[in-house]
């Protein structure tokens, strides 16, 4: 009897209210930053990044906390996307465009589909750059299994335009993947 | 009724709980052609934005690095390399003249989720041989760490306070014979994560002919995420300028005086609990029974940190330092003392080659 209340206690104590937002956050924040960027690393260091933005500036147990995080994703991941840009222009190269794809499945063994897979995400990420970074942003939340009312809080629009703007921008999404990768 | 908004349809492809929107889609064909459409383009976004999960290890592998970020080290993210022990590293260091190296259960796992005291343990001679037989960490899963920044070696607490980026207590006393010309290392901050595999533990039982009891499945896969640091230790050299002086008999190092202070260290998991995980790693075959009795009866592992004691050469006693309850370690040959304790959130640890008494007035006398 001693032994389990101390485990209660033990578990209780696991995480500090950073920690449970931070476990809570994580794969939505790093889910967001990697739809805008479509680069798992950079995503991961973007979401830490926010974090600890957060961590400074506000309570872990804030009502807002949630969507601050993925407001915050979608901007740092489309300021990062912006610095890629710069860089690859001053360098003369399209290094940001073409820099090696690390989402999706890496565990496919088979090199034919893991080309054929790698071209994709290629068009995925062209077509993606065509877009307008309010349309991004809304297909990254929204897909990034954010609700209707989180999509909104974190673009700070009201819920009834979500249904529009998603409409709009996978509309738009089809349309650019079917002009850089005509089949 | 007029046609469905696009705003409207798209939303009834992911929420189909609106009724009135559904009851019109069932009697017009051209909404439910458009509804078609829709889903069918969401869908195939879908597809195409499809991203793989952050699994939990890599999530605690974060965790750590932005700990250790808002610690203000330099954390190098990506490179991850082996680096195990540091759990009980404060205390360690602290009381290395007295607990010779352990690579033991009680250095490696006691699991302090936040030290809040320190009880001694006692441990035989013989004990301590079977402690060092154990084998480390990495035999009951993986161990993954944040590569940091290696100790910096400075000559002034001003120095010290820019390297940790925190605060640093020195004592207006010092012990007898020793001058006040401190050197500082300063030991950045680290981060750890440990996952434990029932797979791994089986198979390195197996190499060592042990049976080990079988790994809860609770335990299997969980993670802990440890942050260590900074450390500052402030070394004081002996009246003739040597930072340590040879030992004999004992064959080690002493230092004149050491002072020790560091965050305490914190440990979450991402299911098993401190009791869970003690009781586990006291039950592996090697660890002498009187010692498991003695460390599970100490209470809770969240917020103790058992400091094992040799018996045949050493005293422990909870003594009162800094306002607070500590714990005192002596060598009974008068070699050295030391005082370890805990006072708002630091963990602090006073140590020299000198008296109790002289190591006690340094610890009450830091500002």
């Amino acid at each position: 009897m001693l032994i389990e209340r101390e485990l209660r206690v033990s578990a209780d104590r696991v995480a500090d209210p950073f920690d449970a937002l931070f476990v809570r956050e994580y794969p939505r924040v790093v889910a967001i930053a990697s739809r805008v960027l479509l680069d798992r690393d950079a995503a991961e260091d973007v979401a830490q990044d926010v974090f600890v933005q957060y961590h400074r500036r506000h309570r872990p147990d804030a009502p807002f906390a949630g969507a601050w995080l993925h407001r915050a994703a979608v901007h740092a991941a489309l300021n990062a996307r912006r610095g890629a840009l710069r860089r690859s222009k001053r360098e003369g190269s399209s290094a940001a465009l073409e820099a090696p794809l690390h989402i999706g499945s890496g565990s496919d063994a088979d090199p034919l589909r893991q080309t054929v897979r790698a071209e994709e995400r290629a068009d995925v990420r062209r077509a993606l750059a065509r877009l307008s970074e309010r349309s991004r942003a809304v297909l990254a939340l929204r897909h990034s299994g954010l609700t209707y009312a989180e999509t909104a809080a974190a673009l700070g629009v009201t819920t009834g335009h979500i249904g529009t703007m998603l409409a709009r921008a996978e509309a738009a999404f089809i349309k650019e993947i079917a002009h850089v990768a005509p089949r | 009724m007029s046609h469905l908004a696009e705003g409207t349809l798209r939303r009834l492809v992911d929420d189909p709980t609106d009724g009135v929107a559904r009851a019109h889609l069932a009697e017009c064909t051209a909404c439910r052609e458009r509804f078609d459409a829709l889903a069918h383009v969401a869908h195939s976004v879908r597809e195409a934005l499809h991203v793989d999960g952050v699994e939990p290890a890599r999530a605690a592998v974060a965790l750590a690095a932005v700990r250790a970020d808002l610690l203000g080290g330099p954390v190098r993210r990506g490179g991850l390399r082996v680096w195990a022990g540091a759990v009980a590293a404060c205390a360690a260091i602290a009381l290395s003249f007295v607990l010779t190296p352990l690579r033991s259960v009680a250095d490696n796992f006691l699991a302090i989720f936040e030290p809040q005291q320190f009880v001694a343990v006692p441990v035989s001679r013989s004990d301590m041989e079977q402690l060092r037989a154990l084998p480390d960490l990495s035999a009951f899963g993986t161990v993954r760490s944040q590569r940091l920044a290696g100790p910096v070696h400075v000559a002034t607490v001003r120095a010290a306070v820019a390297a940790a980026r925190m605060p640093v207590r020195l004592p207006a006393v010092l012990a007898p014979g020793v001058l006040d010309a401190p050197q500082f290392t300063v030991e950045a901050p680290r981060s750890a994560t440990f996952t434990f595999s029932a797979a791994r533990a089986r198979a390195s039982a197996v190499a060592r002919g042990h049976s080990a009891p079988p790994m809860p499945a609770h335990l299997d896969g969980s993670t802990l995420y440890a942050v260590v640091g900074p450390i500052v230790i402030a070394t004081y050299p002996d009246a003739s300028g040597h930072f340590q002086t040879l030992h004999r008999r004992h064959g080690h190092a002493f230092p004149a005086l050491l002072v020790v202070q560091a965050p305490a260290p914190r440990i979450s998991s991402t299911g098993a609990s401190a009791r869970e995980i003690e009781a586990y790693l006291l039950a592996q075959p090697g660890v002498p029974p009187q010692l498991a009795a003695e460390i599970a009866a100490i209470g809770d592992p969240a917020t103790t940190l058992p400091i094992p004691i040799p018996v045949d050469r050493s005293y422990a006693t909870p003594v009162t330092v800094d306002g607070v309850r500590g714990l005192a370690v002596g060598d009974e040959t008068g070699v050295g003392a030391g005082v370890v304790w805990q006072r708002n959130g630091e963990i602090f640890a006073v140590a020299g080659a000198t008296t109790m008494r002289a190591v006690l007035a340094v610890a009450d006398s830091l500002h």
